[in-house]
């Protein structure tokens, strides 16, 4: 490590190594610096191909991932119709397609297509690998029938995949009223599927087998005897009706093949498959051959003489080393179909076949705003999947979509099945709700005219709602969770006002209230005042006289007001002469009893003026002579004499304070 | 003495307002609800709540109204509303049992109650006695009290000693209990979440940042008010299994709320 750090000296640091620890640190941490760079540079050189071999991996990674997510972008989503202008009694195809690598793609959400009924759906796919890369087309056909007239638009179709969202441009279809343009519709494609036979144990041949071999040209012999063909269940129909189209696909017994078909392409008919397919064996010329029944029913949508019904496509591949794939087609057929006769009853909606139509509802009782079924059953041969079921409003419910769905099955010579609606219905009052006779009008192909069938009128007992769980007039949803979990409802409104004006502030705030809390408080402050002087009066008798005195000449000087108001002036005198008399003794704190000299002496020792003792000696003079001389003194004097007292008593009291 | 007592007892009665004045506004009030009352029972709950909301503007409260009201906005789905108005009779009458029945069922039921609770105190309080009545106890309690000192220091009734000591008592604990209520009503102010959801921001305008959303019929408290925002505060739980709760502060506009 020293050699190194010694050659090391010769290779300058890099700069940033150097900043990075600070060049100006010292010749010491320098030197620590370049031996630490070229450490790194050997470590480096060993690493190269590790960071190379990382750097491609990910690179690779990169790649893959950016490969996936073009390949994952590259989907193209389009709609389009086959026509742009249609009569209200057509119908019309709508052919959404999803091109790209896909493999599992989502079904495109159609549109709110309220002016449209959708009256059938078919899926096809294509797949094809190129340079193993996958490129698949799944198509959907939708056939629609206008509800009313005008410029009908028909909103983009969006698909979701991985994240994004594709959309198509909006389709406008111009809707005329009957009796438009017969335009010719296009060929109503469907699944090419693989179908295996089903193992099925060999059947003889029916003895009316219909018709006899065509003149196929037979292969030669080293090639397998394979034929084909067509027939049809009647020559003519009525529109929407239902015609049965079998194809016989014969090979000899024993081989064993691989075959797929295609349905007919049929410009006017709407095709349905039946399937599974029948086998059976028949002998023909002295071979036996293997017979495989394909059906399809077909409903013609287009009235005319000798309407084509095209031939359906057979490819097959024998499994052995001789045979390529090959291909047969039958000959196509030709049927009348027939309008059906003008006098269609209101509400008949191109049903046409055999029908039974029942409804019921899934409870008999229910409480007001929750939600019940109705279910409307139409079973019977005819065209099931397309027929429809109008519901008008109910009196007493507000009616939600309805759903529909429908199975049908072979029953050896047509196809029969049933289809139902389900339409949600919320009562809106409570009591007795009728769903009134539902009536269903088809053209009946037997007899050849038109019938109307109703379903029994059903009812509902409704009972108030009972617990407000959801939102009033919404159907609850199924899956979700009961807002409240136990079965209880608000208890009822009270029915007593017993109300009170305005919103008052609390009792604490009530300055009334709280001044009442002041009386206790001030009863014991007056105790405790009134104890404490009957105290001091206990122990102090002399002191209590004193501070009372002025008090008490008051109380006696009024006494002799009311003599002198009463005129009963000797009376006047003596309460005068005892108020002035009890004054100076509680004052002076003299004993009673005492002639006017000696007070006249006690209050000089106190040192009061003297003009004051004069005139207090003048007063008390006179008062004697008044009450032993009644009739000397009038009212004038009373006054007077009344008057100096207070004044002397006044001029006595300032002194003291 | 006794002339004393009644003359007090008589302030007493007419300051609780047991003695109430009846006018033909009250008795026209009275009409208006019991034609809140017909239209609930013939489930016209709009109506009914018309009607409530007349007699509540005209000026009356009381228990049973606001009772009603919620009963109604319950059921117009108005849970918001429907938790303001019983909480709002529950105030007025604690004790009350369908009051509390149809708070609490709403409350559990809807508002998330599980999840969101205002930091409120005195709750054991609230839920037991109005204010009104705690402050009228604590006046009896004086009264007696001051009434028993008297007759022990004045009077010299040695055997009021225990009575009076026991009154003293409860007198001091019911008058910190008051008080802290009265402290509470005048410093803590409640409302309640009445828009469908109130989105929490970091201040008083449109342009914050919301921090959080709460829903209709959670309890808040309101810090303060600043033009047409409210800051609030909400306890909110934090934990799934365990019962801790982190603080939610914030600006709901003013209009989302009302005070209870």
């Amino acid at each position: 490590m020293e050699k190194e750090s010694g050659r090391s000296k010769l290779i300058l640091p890099p700069e940033g190594a150097e900043t990075r620890e600070g060049g100006a640190t010292g010749r010491r941490a320098h030197l620590h610096v370049i031996t630490r760079s070229y450490d790194h540079m050997i470590e480096r050189k060993d690493c190269r191909s590790i960071f190379k071999v990382i750097l491609m991996l990910s690179l690779l990674c990169v790649l893959i991932a950016l490969r996936s997510a073009v390949w994952a972008q590259d989907i193209e989503l389009s709609a389009e119709v086959d026509r742009s202008s249609i009569s209200l009694n057509e119908q019309i195809m709508l052919y959404v397609t999803v091109r790209g690598d896909i493999n599992s793609v989502p079904e495109p959400v159609l549109p709110n297509l309220s002016d449209f009924s959708i009256l059938s759906k078919s899926q096809s796919q294509n797949i094809e690998i190129v340079n193993f890369q996958t490129t698949a087309s799944i198509g959907y056909q939708y056939i629609l029938q206008p509800r009313r007239t005008g410029n009908l638009v028909i909103g983009p179709v969006t698909l979701d995949y991985d994240g994004k969202t594709y959309k198509t441009a909006s389709v406008s279809v111009v809707v005329t009223k009957s009796g438009g343009g017969l335009a010719v519709p296009a060929p109503v494609p469907t699944r090419p599927q693989l179908h295996l036979p089903p193992v099925m144990p060999s059947i003889q041949p029916p003895a009316g087998f219909p018709g006899s071999f065509p003149s196929v040209s037979m292969p030669f012999d080293d090639s397998p005897g394979i034929a084909a063909f067509a027939t049809v269940d009647k020559k003519s129909a009525y529109m929407n009706e239902q015609v049965i189209l079998t194809v016989h696909f014969y090979y000899p017994a024993g081989t064993s093949l691989e075959r797929r078909y295609l349905p007919p392409t049929n410009a006017g008919f709407l095709t349905e498959e039946i399937a599974p397919t029948q086998k059976r064996t028949v002998a023909y010329q002295g071979r036996q051959y293997m017979v495989e029944d394909i059906m399809f029913a077909l409903y013609p949508i287009q009235a005319g003489k000798a309407m084509t019904i095209g031939g359906v496509t057979i490819n097959y591949q024998v499994r052995d080393f001789f045979h390529s794939q090959d291909t047969i087609k039958t000959e196509p057929l030709s049927i009348d179909v027939l309008s059906l006769p003008s006098g269609a009853p209101q509400g008949f909606s191109q049903a046409v076949g055999v029908f039974q139509v029942e409804a019921s509802l899934d409870r008999t009782d229910t409480p007001m705003d929750e939600p019940v079924t109705l279910t409307v059953k139409v079973t019977g041969e005819g065209n099931i999947s397309t027929l429809d079921f109008p519901l008008k409003n109910l009196d007493g419910f507000k009616k939600f979509d309805t759903t529909e769905t429908h199975k049908s099955q072979w029953d050896g010579a047509h196809v029969t099945g049933e289809k139902i609606f389900k339409t949600v219905l919320v009562p809106q009052k409570t009591g007795t709700l009728q769903v009134p006779e539902l009536s269903f009008i088809y053209f009946d192909t037997s007899k050849k005219e038109y019938r109307t069938i109703s379903t029994k009128g059903l009812s509902l007992a409704v009972t108030p709602a009972a617990q407000k769980g959801n939102m009033a007039g919404q159907p609850s949803q199924g899956g979700t969770e009961p807002v409240t979990a136990q079965k209880s409802d608000i208890h009822y409104i009270k029915t007593n006002f017993s109300g009170r004006e305005g919103d008052r502030p609390p009792l604490y705030r009530n300055t009334l209230f709280m001044g009442i809390q002041l009386v206790p408080l001030l009863v014991l402050i007056a105790m405790t005042v009134r104890t404490k002087r009957q105290e001091s009066l206990q122990r102090d008798p002399l002191g209590a006289r004193k501070s009372k005195a002025y008090g008490l000449f008051r109380k006696n000087l009024d006494a002799a007001k009311r003599n002198l108001a009463g005129k009963k002036t000797s009376e006047f005198y003596g309460a005068l002469q005892k108020s002035l008399i009890d004054y100076v003794r509680d004052r002076y704190q003299m004993g009673s009893g005492l002639t006017i000299q000696q007070i006249r002496e006690n209050l000089e020792e106190k040192k009061l003026p003297e003009d004051l003792l004069n005139s207090l000696e003048a007063i008390l003079k006179a008062c004697e002579q008044a009450r032993f001389l009644p009739g000397t003194m009038n009212e004038k004097d009373c006054q007077e004499h009344l008057r100096k007292c207070s004044e002397a008593v006044t001029r006595m009291e300032k002194k003291f304070s | 003495m006794k002339k004393y007592i009644a003359a007090c007892a008589l302030l007493f009665l007419l300051i609780t307002g047991y003695a109430k004045p009846c006018s033909a506004g009250r008795e026209s009030a009275s009409s208006m609800f019991q034609y809140g009352n017909d239209a609930y029972k013939g489930g016209n709950y709009q109506k009914a709540r018309e009607c409530y909301e007349k007699v509540l503007n005209d000026g009356y409260v009381s228990p049973s109204l606001y009772y009603n009201l919620g009963n109604t906005c319950f059921k117009e789905n108005r849970i918001g509303w429907a938790l303001l108005y019983y909480e709002k009779a529950h105030r007025l009458a604690p004790r009350d049992r369908d009051i509390n029945y149809n708070l609490g069922l709403v409350r559990d039921a809807f508002a998330q109650s599980a999840l969101y609770s205002s930091d409120e105190r005195m709750m054991w309080f609230k839920g037991f006695c109005t204010i009104n009545e705690c402050t009228v106890l604590v006046s009896v309690l004086y009264f007696a009290f001051m009434t028993l000192l008297i007759s022990y220091v004045f009077y010299r009734q040695e055997r009021f000693f225990w009575v009076l000591c026991t009154t003293g008592f409860l007198l001091l604990c019911f008058s910190i209990i008051l008080g802290t209520a009265v402290y509470d009503r005048e410093t803590m102010h409640y409302g309640m979440v009445v828009a469908p959801s109130a989105e929490v921001r970091s201040g008083p305008s449109y342009k914050e940042n919301v921090t959080s959303i709460i829903p209709e019929g959670c309890k808040i408290r309101i810090i303060r008010k600043e033009g047409e925002w409210v800051e609030i505060s909400v306890k909110a739980r934090t934990s799934k299994d365990e019962a801790t709760y982190g603080k939610i502060e914030g600006w709901i506009p003013d209009k989302d709320q009302s005070a209870i």
